[in-house]
């Protein structure tokens, strides 16, 4: 499904984010990617979604080499990966369920057709009865689910998700990790950035660690060995 | 695509609503230079017409001796016929001028006195010379001046015309470079204004933007809005600067029509007459200026 092959990421002069990092995703799998900060765990996600660019190497999901991906496609490739972060990018102004519906709005999904996905969405998260409620009115854990909503509205087959839990408190991060979990169990492959060791060592699957910009470890159940 | 054109346009609008005071610092602007493009447009009508009604008037009065005789006017008349620069003539009599003397000197009776105390007719038989064009009357001044035509030409007077001619093109020439130095500065800062308020609008849905790109909406569909707003700042001021415009010719009318009716022209049937034709290429140009700078304010800040 995901294929990271030899790929290197430099800032000039002599500045490496991510140096010759070889990665294989399975579909279905659940990853857990760790490392220390400045490690390269954000920018391999960025270069997942074509934010950033490599400079070597080819990044294959499902075949397409999104490593040279042309800019008239970018849009398309980010409907196909849902991406959560850990500052939820939710909408202030918007309700819960115009934040979630905003994502089919601007790919030009009609409305009758909105006001039926939605919900059910809503439902996925345990969200339903909180549709008219605004971000500012919901705990933290509940707007991650939110924006977890949101990033499957598309049906993505991929989610990643970037320090999902960074600003939750214990309680809601088992419940985010549960949703995950859940997800993944649905068949979507999930991509889990973090720096939480107990989330890690709780999940027992797969591990990455990335150390400078290399993948220095890749267990299939692993623990966090930072 | 129609749905997302549709969804543009909304949120186009809902920007121009929310950013209501800049929307209207905007559209002031661009009425300003809209405004100063009328004037221009309105000077260049007022004196085009001036000049057509002048030119008009234009003639030639030729004032022959009064012992030449008919023969030789008639012989004089069909040689200035025959010119090809020539588009009429006609011969006045001096006894017609004398009626036509005491008819607008019928209530001055010291000259219609004077007038009877003389025994002859003191006017002169006149041939009134019409060119084609104005600038025909040097050949047919030429022609007149000849050595030949002096032996029963007294005078001739077109000299007065040239010099109106003269004086309305200079003052109508320096207007109009001024009203162009002027429209220009208005359109400059109009466009940097619009340039300004779509940044501020890019700013101000900054978040928006990034959810956008995050859940992969077309980089059209994150364009169209702003590109939108530019239209719909256009159309607001293009529409206000004409009903300002008319106001403007409301309130000034009486004056202007005093000054105008001499030439036979009416600034508001002017506008009446090309009102869409003035008004559309007026709207397309401001549209085509905002659509360039709000692309250039978007530039690389919304790429992908």
């Amino acid at each position: 499904m995901i294929k990271f092959r030899n790929v290197t990421k430099y800032y000039p002069p002599d500045t490496y984010a991510l140096s010759k990092v070889s990665l294989h995703v399975l579909p279905g799998e659940f990853v857990s990617i760790i490392g220390a900060s400045g490690s390269g765990k954000t920018t391999l996600v960025k270069m997942l979604t074509a934010e950033e660019r490599a400079n070597e190497g080819n990044i294959l999901l499902s075949g397409w080499d999104i490593a040279k991906i042309r800019e008239t496609e970018i849009p398309i490739l980010r409907r196909q990966i849902g991406v959560i972060f850990q500052d939820f990018k939710l909408l202030p102004q918007k309700t819960i369920f115009e934040n979630i519906s905003f994502a089919l709005e601007v790919c030009g999904t009609k409305q009758s057709k909105i006001r039926k996905i939605v919900p059910q969405i809503l439902k996925v998260v345990n969200l339903y009865n909180k549709a008219t409620k605004y971000p500012k009115q919901l705990s933290g854990g509940e707007q991650q689910r939110v924006s977890i909503a949101r990033a499957l509205i598309h049906r993505p087959k991929i989610l990643v998700a970037d320090e999902p839990t960074g600003n939750l408190d214990l309680a809601n991060t088992q419940d985010i990790i549960e949703l995950l979990k859940k997800i993944n169990d649905l068949g979507t492959t999930v991509l889990l950035v973090t720096h939480d060791k107990d989330v890690v060592n709780m999940l027992k699957k797969r591990v990455v660690v990335l150390e400078n910009g290399h993948l220095i470890s890749d267990k299939k159940v692993g623990k966090y060995i930072l | 695509m129609n749905y997302s054109f549709f969804r543009a346009f909304k949120y186009a609008f809902l920007d121009f609503w929310r950013n209501v005071w800049l929307s209207l610092v905007t559209i002031t602007v661009l009425v300003l230079a809209l405004l100063s493009v009328n004037v221009l447009i309105s000077l260049n009508a007022i004196s085009d017409s001036i000049i057509y009604s002048v030119e008009e008037k234009v003639d030639v009065t030729v004032f022959f001796l009064s012992e030449t005789e008919v023969a030789q006017i008639n012989n004089f008349r069909q040689r200035v016929d025959n010119l090809p620069e020539v588009s009429s003539t006609l011969f006045f009599p001096k006894d017609e001028a004398l009626i036509d003397f005491r008819e607008k000197h019928k209530d001055d009776p010291k000259i219609l006195e004077a007038l009877n105390e003389l025994e002859d007719n003191p006017l002169l038989d006149a041939l009134i010379i019409r060119a084609s064009s104005l600038d025909d009357y040097n050949k047919i001044l030429t022609f007149i001046t000849l050595e030949e035509n002096q032996e029963i030409i007294k005078y001739q007077n077109f000299t007065d015309h040239e010099k109106i001619i003269a004086g309305v093109k200079a003052i109508t020439s320096k207007v109009e470079k001024v009203s162009i130095v002027l429209t220009a500065i208005f359109a400059f800062i109009a466009i940097l204004i619009v340039f300004n308020a779509i940044r501020v609008t890019i700013y101000t849905h900054r978040e928006e933007i990034e959810v956008m790109k995050l859940v992969g909406a077309n980089n059209w569909f994150i364009r169209l809005p702003f590109l939108l707003e530019g239209v719909i700042y256009s159309v607001f001021a293009s529409v206000i600067a004409f009903i300002l415009l008319y106001a403007v010719f409301g309130a000034i009318g009486p004056y202007l029509s005093d000054f105008l009716q001499t030439y036979n022209f009416s600034l508001v049937d002017y506008y009446n007459g090309n009102l869409w034709k003035l008004f559309g290429i007026q709207l397309l140009a401001t549209i085509v200026l905002n659509i360039i700078s709000s692309a250039i304010a978007m530039g690389r800040y919304l790429r992908a």
